[in-house]
């Protein structure tokens, strides 16, 4: 079996397939092991008939999934547990890591955020999340590493990504827009600590084509922060004072993206100006 | 819950999960509405520390109470 930590949870993942297991462990490489004795919080159980697999767990099941599709089963079944945590602020984030200081890139799904963050891994930051942001009250980040989400649509903006970002050989996802696992370097392993936030970045498309960054109001941020906060209906009046202390204290922009690599430039040089001036 | 970030005022109703933000303006009235202030003396309450236009601020007070009312931040009086 394999056995992983994703935050507090501990996950077992059980196959008989050799193959499929290899992959697992390999998708989740970057996943902590828990302590020998935890207790599995959850526990996977994947069999295969005639090449199509069922994944069940706690008296639920996914049946008839393709091989693509099993990770990304487990993986939206430790989303939806970890959106409803009452352990930290699960925002709606990027994360990244650099001289020990985190860069939130918070958005909506397809605003550009992992795009991002697999350009500025080539620049240097370090991995602790792509999707989800685990914020705590002390306005610290832990890391939550899932694979990178790449788009199909956004490889085609991104120069190599090698050997930073191995991309995993076979896409999931709608046929059209098929989307590719980025798997960052053991180099860039997320460090096992909770990372203070240094700086907030909100990507968003921008209407000229050219790329902009905006200081906001720390008022406008929260408001900003409070719709991206998953967990929010869990967290009652501890995820507003969160959020409101992480704004009182940390500078949150507005960035409008233009070209990536040009966003990415940006993005590094207001990382350097104010986090590490 | 309310709280002051800069000069905005961020409120928060537990109940709906809804955040609201009131400008520096906004947030200022709001601290007058105390049941008891008329809109003309918040008026000048705010033409006191402002330098503006007092027919525009007499519009904008009302204005800006009737907005809070209508998020229920709160009651509309006589």
């Amino acid at each position: 079996m394999i056995v992983r930590r994703v935050l507090s949870l501990s996950v077992g993942i059980e196959t008989p397939s050799l193959d499929l297991s290899a992959e697992l462990s390999c998708l989740t490489a970057s996943w902590p092991s828990p302590s020998p004795d935890t207790p599995l919080g959850v526990v996977y159980r994947i069999e295969e008939a005639e090449g199509r697999y069922r994944v069940s767990w706690d008296g639920t099941s996914e049946q008839g999934l393709g091989r693509e599709e099993v990770f990304c089963a487990l993986q939206a079944d430790l989303s939806a547990r970890l959106a409803e945590s009452r352990e930290f602020g699960l925002l709606h984030a990027a994360a990244l890591v650099r001289r020990g200081k985190a860069l939130l890139l918070a958005g909506e799904s397809g605003v550009g955020k992992t795009t991002l963050s697999a350009v500025l891994l080539k620049r240097g930051f370090g991995y602790l999340s792509d999707e989800f942001a685990p914020l705590s009250s002390d306005l610290t980040v832990r890391s939550c590493p899932f694979p990178l989400r790449l788009r199909e649509s956004a490889l085609r903006l991104l120069p190599s990504l090698a050997p930073e970002l191995t991309l995993w050989p076979t896409p999931f996802g709608a046929t059209g827009d098929e989307v590719f696992y980025g798997l960052p370097a053991p180099w860039l392993s997320p460090p096992e600590a909770p990372v203070p936030v240094g700086l907030i970045v909100f990507p968003g498309p921008s209407a000229s084509g050219g790329g902009e960054l905006r200081k906001l109001t720390p008022g406008t941020a929260a408001l900003r922060l409070m719709a991206l906060t998953l967990n929010g209906e869990f967290l009652g009046d501890r995820g507003f004072l969160m959020v409101a202390d992480l704004v009182e204290r940390i500078p949150g922009y507005d960035l409008r993206l233009g070209g990536v690599e040009e966003a990415a430039g940006l993005v590094e040089a207001l990382w350097e100006r104010i986090v590490h001036a | 819950m309310l709280r002051e970030v800069e000069e905005e005022l961020l409120l928060f109703d537990p109940r709906t999960g809804e955040a609201s933000l009131l400008n520096g303006t906004a947030a200022a009235i709001f601290d007058l509405c105390d049941g008891l202030t008329p809109l003309a003396a918040m008026a000048e309450a705010i033409l006191g520390v402002l330098p503006a236009d007092p027919e525009t601020v007499r519009a904008d007070v009302q204005r800006i109470v009737e907005e809070l009312a209508g998020m229920g931040l709160i009651e509309a009086g006589e």
